[in-house]
Parts: C-alpha cells; sequence; structure tokens
C-alpha cells in the first residue's frame, strides 16, 4: 500500500503569553506516524491531549514548529503559498461543531457552491454535482435554498460532509464528528463516513476522545497522551496487546458501555 | 468501595499546571507601579510638546499680539521661551524633578501651590459627586434588572435618560434656584464648609449616576442569566443574597471601570459646575489661567490633571484586580 | 408502602411560552425514587431532561406557560408549598450539581465562601464552625489540603477538582435527593471514573438518593439501579436496570442500545436510528417516536401509547413492545 501522508517527527511549541517572561507550551511533542491509502487512522485521545492541534498541524493550517509532513511524496513544508488553495481541495478537515463550520447567511446552494465555483464548474454542472451530493448524504434536494437554522445537528453535518466532499479529496481529517450529536444521530453519520469512504476510496484521520468508536472504525490506531503519540500501531493489536500502560488503562474504561468490568451492583425486581 | 485506583488516573488532588495560578498581589503591584511610573515620566513630555504645538512664541500670545517688543521679551526671559525647545525642554523637566512647576504670571505664587491650594476642594467635590452617583447607580440599576420591563424598570429607564441628556450646569442652576434662592436652604456660594458641596455633588452625581445605572442594569441582567445563579438558588438562598452577594458582585466588575475613568475626570475639575457654585476649585484656577494667559498656570494645571488621572487608574486598576480574581492570572 | 418512597412525580408536564409559541417540553411524566436509589434519567438533547430536574427545585425559567401535575417528596407536594417553605428544601433535602461546574460556580467568590453559604443559612452555623464542616466536606470529596482548597477561587481548579467543589457544596446539609444532570460530561475518562465513584459512594455511606441525568448509556450501565428513558418530553421505559439492558422493550431503546459502537462490532455496520430528535415545538402527533420507528402502524400515529407496567417495575410506553424487528429494519 501507498503512503498518502507521513508525519515526521512534528512539534508544535506554543510561544505562551506574557511580556516579560513566557511560558512555551510543547502541545506536540515529536510525533511520527504514516497514513496509507484507503485507511482510517483513529487518533484517541483526551481533552489537552494535542487532538485538535495535531489535525490543524497536518493540513499547516497552524505551522508545526519542528518536523514534517509529506502528502504522497510532497513534502508540505516546502510548498509555496500560492499552490496551497489547490492542494486543500485534496485534503478536507471536518469540525466538531457543525453550528459554527456553516456560515449562517449563505443558503445550502450557495455554501456548496462556493467552492465548486472556485473549481471552475459551470452553472450546470454545479447543481448537478449538489443535487447528487445531497442525495449522497441523505439531505432532500429540495432542501437546498434553506439556511443552516432550518436543520438539526446532524443534518448541518451531513451538509458540512458534502460541502467537503464536494473539493474532490483524497483524505478528510474528521475531528470529534459526531461529539455534538445526539446519540441516535451518531451512528447513522458514522455510516454514511464508512459508505463514502468506500464509494470514493477516501482515507481518514478519525480524531475522537471515544475509544469505543475509535476501536470500531480504525484500521489504525494512534493514542496521544500529553502532546505525545504513546502508542501507535493496527487497530486489532492495540486493541488485543496494548502495550502502553496509558492504553491499556483507556481500554479498561468501566464507564464504556461494552466494557467487561461488572458493574458495582445490581438491584433486583424485588427490590423496586 | 469497588473503586480501583489507577496510577494513571491523574491524583485527587492535581491542580491544572501553572496558569491557573494566582499571582501574589505584590508582584502585580510592582508590575503596575513601573508602568505608573513610565506614564508620569511621560506626561511631562506629552504637555510640554503639546503647548509648544501653539503657533507663535507663548510670550507673544501671552503678552498680546501688539504689546511692545521690549515686554515680550521681558515675557520670553521669565518663561524661558528665549532658549530653543530642547534647552527649554531641559530646564522644564529639571525643576519638575525639583517639584517646581514654575510662578504664576498673575500672582506671582509658585503654581503648585495655587494648585495644593485648590486640590482639596476638587477632590471632596469629586468623591461626593462619585458617591452621589453610586447612590444613585447601584439600588436603581439593580432595581431596573430585577423587574426588568415592569414599571419600575421604565422609570428607572427614563430617569436615566434624562439624567444623562441633562447637562449637570443645567441642573445645577435649577438647583441653585430652588434650594439656595427660593427657599435657601443651601447657600449659593463659596466653598469654606460641606455644606457648599451639597448642591454641586447631586448636579454631578445625578448626570454621573445616569450613565452608571444603565451599565448596572445591562450588566445586572447579564449576570442573573448566568448558571451560577441557578446554582445560589438551589442552595436555597433567600432571593436578596443571590442578587446582592452573587450577582451584584459580577456586575460591579465593568461599572467599577467606567466609574474609576469618570471619577478620574471629575478630578480634572467641574470646571463650569465650579463657575456656576463659585467653588474655587482646580477647574477654575485653569479657567481662569486661560482667561488671563496665565502660562505657567495652564501648564502645571495641566501637567497635575494628568498625573492625578493616570495615579487614579491605577489606583482603580488595583482595586479592580483585587475585586476580580480573574485578573490575577499569568 | 407510602413513606419508603422519597420522590413521586405525577402526570407533570411543563410548557413554555417563547415568541409566542408554545414550546411543550415536558409532556406528563411519572417517575418514582426510593431513598438511596440511584435513578437514571436517560434522554437526548431536549427529551425534557432538565427541565424535569429544574421542577423538581421548581427553579424554571419565569416564561413558564403551564404547570401541571404534582411533585411529592416525603409525602409534601413540592408544587404547592410556599416559596419560604421550598427555599428551605433546597440545598437542605434536594441539592443539585450540573454538567459545567466552571459556568455554576461564581467566578468571583472563594470556594470555601461559596461551599459555606448553604451550610450557615440552613443550618445556622457560626463562621468558625462552618469553615470546620467545609474542610470535612472536602476531605470526603477527594479535595487534599482542604484549607487552601478553601482560599482558592473557582478558576484556580481543574475540571474535576471544580466538580468536586460543587459536590461538596451540593452535599453540605447531608440531603436526601441530589439531582446530578451530566455532571461528568464535560471530564476526562479518568476523572469521569472518580467523580462517579465519589457519587455511588456517598450515595451508599448517607443513603442519598441520585436522580442521574445523562445520555451516556456507560455510565448508566456501571452506576444506575434504575432507569428510565425519555423520549420527547415523555418517559417512554422504565425498568431496572438489568432488566432494561437484557430485555428492553421499547423499539427506540433497543435501537438506541443497539447504535453504540464497540470493537465487537468492527467491519459490521451499525444500527442507526432514521431520522432526527424532534423539535420540541413541532412534535408529531401520536407516540412522537412512531416516524423514526420500524414497527410504527397506523394505531401509533393517532394515538399516544400510555406508560403501563408490563411486568413488575418495567413500564413501556409502546402499543408493540418487544414485537421484533424482523426484515423492517
Amino acid at each position: 500500500m501507498k503512503s498518502i501522508l507521513r508525519v515526521e517527527n512534528l512539534t508544535k511549541i506554543f510561544p505562551g503569553s506574557g511580556i516579560i517572561k513566557r511560558y512555551p507550551v510543547k502541545a506536540l511533542d515529536n510525533i511520527s506516524f504514516s497514513v496509507e491509502e484507503g485507511e482510517i487512522f483513529g487518533l484517541v485521545g483526551e481533552s489537552g491531549s494535542g487532538k485538535t492541534t495535531l489535525a490543524r498541524c497536518i493540513l499547516f493550517l497552524d505551522p508545526p514548529t519542528a518536523g514534517k509532513v509529506y502528502y504522497g511524496n510532497l513534502c508540505l513544508n516546502t510548498v509555496p503559498w500560492y499552490q496551497w488553495k489547490k492542494l486543500r481541495s485534496r485534503m478536507q478537515i471536518i469540525f466538531q461543531d457543525p453550528n459554527s463550520a456553516l456560515n449562517p447567511r449563505l443558503s445550502v446552494r450557495r455554501s456548496l457552491e462556493e467552492g465548486l465555483i472556485n473549481l471552475g464548474y459551470s452553472k450546470k454542472q454545479r447543481n448537478d454535482t449538489i443535487r447528487k451530493l445531497l442525495d449522497q448524504v441523505g439531505i432532500p434536494y429540495n432542501q437546498v435554498d434553506r439556511y443552516p437554522h432550518e436543520f438539526s445537528g446532524g443534518q448541518k453535518q451531513r451538509i458540512i460532509i458534502a460541502r467537503a466532499l464536494s473539493m474532490n479529496p483524497k483524505f478528510i481529517v474528521l475531528d470529534e464528528p459526531v461529539s455534538n450529536l445526539d446519540v441516535s444521530i451518531q451512528a447513522g453519520i458514522i455510516n454514511l463516513l464508512m459508505d463514502l469512504k468506500k464509494e470514493f476510496n477516501l482515507t481518514y484521520i478519525f480524531i475522537s476522545h471515544d475509544l469505543d468508536l475509535i476501536a470500531y472504525l480504525s484500521t489504525k490506531i494512534g493514542v496521544l497522551k500529553g502532546g505525545q503519540l504513546v502508542e501507535v500501531g493496527k487497530a486489532e493489536e492495540v486493541l488485543s496487546h496494548p502495550l502502553h500502560p496509558y492504553t491499556r488503562f483507556l481500554l479498561e474504561n468501566p464507564l464504556s458501555f461494552h466494557s467487561k468490568i461488572q458493574p458495582l451492583k445490581t438491584y433486583t425486581k424485588e427490590t423496586v | 468501595m469497588a473503586s480501583v485506583p489507577s496510577p494513571l488516573e491523574p491524583g485527587p488532588n492535581t491542580i491544572s499546571g501553572q496558569k491557573g495560578l494566582r499571582i501574589p498581589f505584590f508582584i502585580l503591584l510592582v508590575r503596575k507601579s513601573v508602568r505608573l511610573l513610565l506614564t508620569m515620566l511621560l506626561i511631562p513630555t506629552v504637555v510640554f510638546f503639546v503647548l509648544r504645538v501653539i503657533p507663535g512664541d507663548p510670550a507673544l500670545v501671552v503678552a498680546g499680539f501688539d504689546a511692545p517688543p521690549e515686554v515680550v521679551e521681558d515675557l520670553k526671559v521669565k518663561l524661558g521661551t528665549n532658549h530653543p525647545p530642547l534647552i527649554q525642554y531641559e530646564e522644564w523637566i529639571l525643576s519638575l524633578a525639583q517639584l517646581d512647576f514654575g510662578t504664576s504670571l498673575i500672582s506671582n505664587e509658585p503654581v503648585l501651590k495655587l494648585i495644593l491650594e485648590r486640590f482639596p476642594l476638587t477632590l471632596s467635590l469629586a468623591v461626593a459627586g462619585m458617591l452621589c452617583a453610586l447612590l444613585i447607580a447601584i439600588p436603581l440599576g439593580v432595581m431596573s434588572a430585577v423587574r426588568r420591563w415592569t414599571l419600575w424598570d421604565y422609570g428607572g429607564m427614563v430617569f436615566s435618560q434624562i439624567g444623562i441628556s441633562l447637562p449637570s450646569f443645567w441642573l445645577g442652576i435649577i438647583l441653585l434656584l430652588i434650594f439656595a434662592v427660593k427657599y435657601p436652604i443651601f447657600p449659593l456660594f463659596g466653598g469654606d464648609s460641606p455644606w457648599h458641596l451639597v448642591l454641586p455633588s447631586i448636579a454631578l452625581g445625578i448626570n454621573r449616576g445616569a450613565v452608571l445605572l444603565r451599565l448596572v442594569r445591562t450588566a445586572m441582567i447579564e449576570e442573573l442569566g448566568k448558571e451560577y445563579i441557578i446554582t445560589a438558588r438551589s442552595k436555597g438562598l433567600p432571593e436578596l443574597a443571590v442578587r446582592y452577594r452573587h450577582a451584584l458582585r459580577n456586575a460591579l466588575l465593568p461599572v467599577l471601570t467606567i466609574a474609576g475613568i469618570q471619577f478620574g475626570y471629575m478630578l480634572g475639575g467641574a470646571i463650569v459646575l465650579e463657575q456656576i457654585f463659585s467653588l474655587p476649585g482646580l477647574g477654575r484656577l485653569i479657567l481662569s489661567a486661560v482667561f488671563q494667559r496665565d502660562f505657567p498656570v495652564i501648564q502645571g494645571g495641566t501637567l497635575f490633571i494628568a498625573a492625578v488621572f493616570s495615579l487614579v487608574n491605577f489606583l482603580v486598576d488595583l482595586l479592580y484586580s483585587l475585586v476580580n480574581p480573574r485578573i490575577r492570572v499569568g | 408502602m407510602g413513606s419508603e418512597v422519597l420522590l413521586e412525580i405525577k402526570d407533570l408536564a411543563v410548557e413554555f411560552t417563547a415568541h409566542q409559541r408554545k414550546i411543550p417540553a415536558v409532556r406528563g411524566i411519572d417517575l418514582t425514587i426510593l431513598p438511596g436509589q440511584f435513578h437514571a434519567l436517560v434522554g437526548e438533547s431536549g427529551a425534557g431532561k432538565t427541565v424535569t430536574s429544574l421542577s423538581i427545585l421548581r427553579l424554571l425559567p419565569p416564561n413558564v406557560s403551564n404547570l401541571r401535575g404534582s411533585i411529592k417528596f416525603n409525602d409534601h407536594d413540592l408544587l404547592q408549598l410556599s416559596e419560604e417553605v421550598m427555599r428551605n428544601l433546597r440545598g437542605r433535602e434536594i441539592s443539585m450539581i450540573f454538567q459545567e461546574p466552571a459556568k455554576y460556580l461564581n467566578p468571583s467568590l472563594k470556594a470555601g465562601v461559596q461551599v459555606m453559604e448553604a451550610i450557615r443559612y440552613h443550618m445556622g452555623y457560626s463562621e468558625k464552625a462552618a469553615r470546620e464542616r467545609v474542610c470535612e466536606l472536602f476531605e470526603k470529596v477527594g479535595l487534599s489540603d482542604p484549607e487552601l482548597a478553601m482560599d482558592r477561587y473557582p478558576h484556580e481548579f481543574s475540571g474535576g477538582m471544580k466538580q468536586r467543589v460543587m459536590i461538596a457544596m451540593a452535599i453540605s446539609c447531608n440531603p436526601s435527593l441530589l439531582i446530578a444532570d451530566e455532571p461528568t460530561t464535560s471530564l476526562d475518562v479518568g476523572v469521569q471514573r472518580q467523580i462517579i465513584h465519589l457519587l455511588l459512594d456517598l450515595q451508599r455511606s448517607s443513603n442519598m438518593a441520585i436522580l442521574y441525568i445523562t445520555h451516556d448509556l456507560g455510565i448508566v450501565r456501571y452506576a444506575a439501579d434504575v432507569i428510565s428513558i425519555m423520549y420527547a418530553g415523555k418517559i417512554i421505559e422504565s425498568a431496572p436496570k438489568d432488566v432494561l439492558f437484557s430485555s428492553p422493550l421499547h423499539p427506540y431503546t433497543r435501537l438506541l442500545l443497539a447504535s453504540i459502537p464497540s470493537r465487537e462490532k468492527r467491519g459490521t455496520r451499525l444500527q442507526g436510528i432514521p431520522g432526527t430528535v424532534p423539535n420540541p415545538e413541532d412534535l408529531p402527533p401520536g407516540c412522537a417516536f412512531h416516524p423514526r420507528c420500524p414497527l410504527a402502524q397506523q394505531k401509533c400515529k393517532e394515538n399516544v401509547p400510555p406508560l403501563v407496567r408490563i411486568e413488575a417495575g418495567h413500564r413501556c410506553a409502546c402499543f408493540f413492545p418487544g414485537k421484533e424487528f424482523g426484515s423492517l429494519l
């Protein structure tokens, strides 16, 4: 398999604030991994572990302090600014909060059109593409002229996915794409993402704090803790033979719904 | 308990890093003092050069354009403007270092002495005016916020609208006419007893209080809508404690900032009010100096007001960080 | 039997009016909590969980246009009590903790002062006695060095520590019912676990009942005694934990349980629930779940299924409880 994304010794240091003395914060510490084409790289970590910073650094939305990122054979560190626009369309990112990712003043059509105009599509091509995209993510085409506030959170996330797809990306970084959604909606979005991946031969970097979710869909798992990638490997291996104690700790979470750990106590029918 | 503490769980006593820790008040004091000192050094420079921007020699301005040349020359020597500006600047700074603000052209008395004679009155007027403003703004603002969209609230808003629109000098005149002329409860002019301050402080207080009232109302409404109010109520606290102990405490933070700035302005002398009530305050001193073209007094007075203003801001800053613990986070 | 029940909600309905529109947030629910019981109220956003809990404390926002039903607490109807008596109950008999402790603590009051308030107000403790009590409480909730912690402001604690302060505050007067509204949702796995253990510990040591509001079935599985599932302002199923997880009856419950991802389900398709969570302003007629339900029939579109007892302790509001989905999915 061909590697589509390779991260080498990535480090991100935030300078910190203060006039007289600054305390720099090391958000990411020497991170290396590679993602092969068609994989789902699941990145699991708690709040403050550097998940989102890593996502932003990979796409150079925030340039890393040190280290290199390769997209195929292309080293992203050396890409001049004027080539980024074209490159960006190949690498999409979807964030946690669907409410802030859509411009409230633009109808769905306008939101989706913007990127397509940039790609040089004609009016007819645009309409056809939008119809197809909305169909794929399960939004009825007759709602195309509605505005974001008329949709529920799950529907908004579907529209955002459609927008990302419209750019014909090769890989998508998904930063907690379902955490803000209701439980009963999450499975639908996950299923949609899996279908799209198959259909368009996409590669995902899937970031989440929820190990159950990561365990369900990843082919490769990376465990992030305090800015360090403490474990990375094939999903089956990480799940069945975790090496790092922190991975074991996460896997043994008794509060996970499928945890093997017995609940503390049970009430019998008679006591109720 | 079936709890099995894992070595990897954060211990029950970890406090989130360095970030959330309080900066000792002392360090804060030092930091802010350094800033104050720098400002204090900058003020004379600014005052000096601003006054030099006026076209023509100050001596000419003071003496009048048709004055005989020898009078002007004489004045130039007295004002020190016969030297080039940089020399003048050096002399000005050096004399300031010895607390010498120059001598009045009219009374021949040291400017600093004149200012310090007048300042206590201006200070007490500002303090009384501010007290009056806060006494109006806080209770009325809280009442307006708590009973939003009721007659009480509309009453408060109408009062505030009127208070903001009416200039304080007009209010002063009306107060004088009613309470000094028609019903002579308070003295008509002069400034030698606290009684003389009552009417001008009320005039000043209503005007400033009207602005602060709106601020208190808005801030209170915002705070009362915050989540910690639900917590306070869920503890079973009486409504008064919820309002005053919890909400007002936080609502006063933005109010304090504005009140501080207003207070600083008041210390510059409420020029018109001092004129109306014939109060010999700082504002009047500078106003008459302007009329009489008493250059050293204008220069010294401006410097003094600017210095006091920054001092007040410094104190408000300190007070703010005492009241608001979140400011003291590095 | 009557004295054995701590809290009994009967036919509670809460309706708000906003922008001239009526929003039925809670639409007639029955709920019973026994002393010392860990009762989980599970539901998605807009299901009416938080409104239910705030009605118990009578802390609903002022735009309530319709409030119906009764909430009996130790045989007194809370909805009929005077404000003064109610205030005496809050924080003393019933107290509450919230999802985001950072927002629910007053930012400009020291932790100790905030915890002390209820003690001083309800129990009339002196300043000194109250301080000692706070020390005790802080130790109990796992804040070591309580003297130091008391003089800290909320922002000087981490998220988990703030929640501990909240808990100390809530249990300061030994309440018999603690309402916990998603208290661990914003916390990390390890901290979540500590807080749950702390709550369970307190529940057992002082026989305090907990009404735990959440959407997280993992926590429910671990800690709850009894579970009630809410959907669109109604309780649609209620049962002891083991019963509910081994034989769920309502199609919503069954689909919800099936939709949770896990490593065992790798490679298979997740069981999603079609459609979206209904907006309380615009509820479908009949059973609110029918547009998303694979079992729905004409009957479900026209009639609201009542919450009926299926077997001891297990209640379900569905015309076809437990019916096989078969090829309907």
